[in-house]
């Protein structure tokens, strides 16, 4: 069974999920939080496999609660459920070590995916997150490059990538060119969730530095 | 000619005046020298008068007769009746032992004119013991006595000369005046004034708050430009009033659609997605029968209920972009995104770096809603009008304040040409871009400074004060 706690603060989608999650097989929904606070709590009650979390709440964002169970390594991992589908909330969700994104409005199918991804450690990103180049298929990327892509995915600026890497501002834009172009990616935070998606580079590779990434 | 009205007109006064007090000085002396050789030939004349006479007679052989001195008196009289005054000159008739032989009435007296024995010939002017001033000559008689004519000069000629003197010397007097006076009025008036039309050509109407444009003793130019000192101040405060306005209007705007934007996302965004999940659970209680009506409805409500949520996310979008909360690095990798992907197949790629320091990153909504506005304005400007392919944006503490950078590769256009104008000009002709990014500069409470010139890159400079500790996030 796998145990999950849902938090939204808006009653009729939590009760909807609710009742979506108790019919739902080989699945136990331990409880349902409306705030960020109640969230905290119960999950540090019921200490789930998987956290349903919304992004908006009083007193405590989806962000915020991720962070936590990040630094307390609590075994429950994330799966962010919002209304927004804007790239950055998909990165800050990454940064604050969410395992999927989904939004509120995926069909069921898409959130059985979900949640069956994401307790397993598999990145899940909704398809409805517009991304430049989806389909293109993907070349391996060096090792530097990763180490590149994993630096900027923490939310460093290319001239702190360059000082620990001790390789030049410019090399750092040169690997950054070449792994857009391999991964065919317009910017930073396409070629870092393409990464992502396309297991190129793992979630666990992206061990966050406290203070660096920006919270909610 | 209109145009220099006030210099041809002190111009042409000067000159004249100038020439006149030459003239007049010119009169003066010719005066001088012509009552000069009239006085010398007038003493001359009544000397050889008075010996030809007496020659004459003398050589008709009543010598004797008339030689007695009350004979010569007469003759003295008849020379020149004007001798009759004593005052108006006189003739002597004097031995070679200077002992007066005869003397018109009174001439006596001017005895002592004459200093030496033996004559002379050629008019002297010589001053007599009280100042007065005669024109003297002695001649010889053929009696080998001397005849001494003496003509006052001071008596003769002082009525005339005093009248011309009088009148040539006030008339350069008056030339002298008219220069002095010409000369302050350049000095006081033509100069100050043309110093004030200089610094209102300067002026910037509503930059500065008070200017000084004249200081000195004349009181009509201290009113006339303390009343346009008094302009340029009103013109400064509604400038500032006009500025506070826009920036409070747009400062409402921001919080109004802020304020909707969340009213919509916590309200209907929510309740459209509570309506979809209602449907999808609906679904999943009724069979999955192809045909069945009730799954076909339900099918359609769903995909109308997603649309709606669909236009109310992008609604809320336009709005107010809810990313903004994420912080400004979050904010500006969002833009840049999207401008990659609205160009994506259009234009060439866009590469947009960002380099914040991370100890100034952390700024309030407003802050980061104001720049993520000006970034997006000068970033589609740059990839619009200038062609750009790189974008690179900063922010970095510069000194006490913090400098926001946007620069491009593009083509870059005159940005001094841009120099000093109001931006609000610059919407009425169309430049919104500029307009808008000024108003959030002045929301920031920041000055900006654009570097570009054409067919060089384009840099925005925003330097603004930190926020207030109450308003970090």
């Amino acid at each position: 069974m796998l145990r999950i706690l849902l938090a939204d603060d808006h009653p009729l989608t939590r009760s909807g999920l609710a009742a979506w999650l108790e019919a739902e097989e080989g699945v136990e929904l331990v409880g349902q939080a409306a705030d960020g606070e109640s969230a905290w709590t119960m999950l540090l009650e019921t200490q789930p496999d998987l956290a349903l979390l919304d992004i908006e709440m009083p007193n405590g964002s989806g962000i915020e609660i991720a962070e936590r169970i990040m630094k307390r390594k609590l075994p429950t991992n994330v799966l962010m459920l919002t209304a927004y589908s804007a790239q950055q909330y998909v990165m800050a969700s990454v940064r604050a070590g969410a395992k999927g994104f989904i939004l509120k409005s995926a069909p069921f199918d898409q959130l059985r995916q979900a949640i069956a991804d994401t307790s397993r450690g598999i990145f899940y990103l909704d398809p409805s997150v517009s991304l430049v180049s989806d389909e293109a298929p993907a070349e391996e990327l060096s090792e530097r490059e990763k180490e590149v892509l994993i630096l900027t995915a923490q939310g460093l600026p290319s001239s702190e990538t360059a000082r620990l890497l001790s390789i030049t501002k410019r090399t750092v834009a040169a690997h950054l060119t070449s792994i857009y172009a391999k991964l065919g990616a317009k910017n930073k935070t396409e070629a870092i969730l393409l990464a992502l998606k396309r297991g190129v580079v793992l979630l666990d590779q992206l061990r966050f530095i406290d203070g660096k990434g920006e919270s909610l | 000619m209109k145009k220099h009205f006030l210099l041809l007109l002190m111009g042409t006064v000067t000159l004249f005046t100038a020439g006149n007090f030459f003239v007049s000085l010119h009169a003066f002396r010719t005066q001088e020298s012509a009552m000069d050789s009239m006085m010398r030939s007038y003493v001359l004349d009544l000397a050889e008068n008075f010996s030809n006479t007496a020659s004459f007679t003398g050589g008709r052989g009543q010598a004797q007769r008339h030689g007695t001195p009350g004979m010569m008196r007469f003759r003295m009289l008849s020379a020149d009746p004007a001798l009759q005054s004593p005052e108006a000159g006189g003739l002597l008739v004097i031995s070679r032992e200077r002992r007066i032989i005869t003397a018109s009435p009174g001439a006596e007296r001017l005895l002592p004119l004459w200093k030496g024995t033996a004559p002379e010939e050629e008019p002297r002017e010589v001053l007599d013991a009280k100042g007065e001033s005669y024109y003297v000559v002695v001649r010889p008689l053929d009696s080998g006595n001397v005849v001494l004519a003496a003509v006052s000069r001071t008596y003769l000629l002082a009525p005339l000369t005093g009248v011309w003197k009088t009148w040539i010397l006030s008339a350069m007097a008056t030339s002298a005046v008219v220069l002095v006076g010409m000369f302050l009025l350049w000095y006081w008036l033509a100069v100050p004034l043309r110093g004030i039309a200089e610094r209102l050509g300067n002026v910037g109407w509503g930059k500065e708050r008070s200017i000084r444009l004249y200081n000195g003793p004349i009181s009509e130019l201290e009113a006339l430009s303390s009343v346009i000192e008094r302009l340029a101040t009103e013109s400064f405060e509604k400038e500032e009033l006009k500025k506070r306005y826009v920036t409070d209007l747009v400062q409402a705007q921001e919080s109004t659609r802020g304020q909707l934007a969340r009213e919509l996302h916590d309200g209907a965004l929510q309740s459209t997605v509570a309506a979809v999940k209602r449907i999808q659970l609906a679904k999943q209680s009724v069979p999955s029968d192809a045909n069945s009506p009730l799954r076909a409805h339900l099918d359609t409500a769903e995909e109308v209920v997603q649309t709606a949520a669909g236009e109310i996310r992008s609604y809320c979008e336009t709005l107010s972009p809810s990313w903004v909360r994420l912080g400004l690095s979050s904010a500006l990798e969002e833009i840049a995104g999207r401008l990659a992907q609205a160009y994506e197949g259009v234009e060439t790629d866009v590469d947009i770096g960002v380099e914040l320091e991370a100890a100034v990153a952390a700024l309030p909504e407003d802050h980061v809603l104001a720049l993520a506005r000006i970034f997006q304005e000068a970033a589609s400007n740059s990839v619009r009008h200038g062609g750009a392919r790189f974008i690179q944006v900063e922010l970095r503490k510069e000194g006490d304040a913090l400098l926001f950078s946007v620069e491009d590769d593009g083509s870059g256009f005159d940005a001094d040409a841009y120099a000093g104008t109001d931006f609000e000009e610059l919407r009425t002709t169309g430049h919104r871009g500029l307009a808008n990014i000024n108003e959030r500069v002045r929301l920031l409470r920041g000055t900006m400074r654009i570097m570009s010139r054409p067919g060089e890159s384009c840099r925005i400079d925003i330097l603004f004060p930190p926020p207030s500790p109450g308003e970090t996030r």
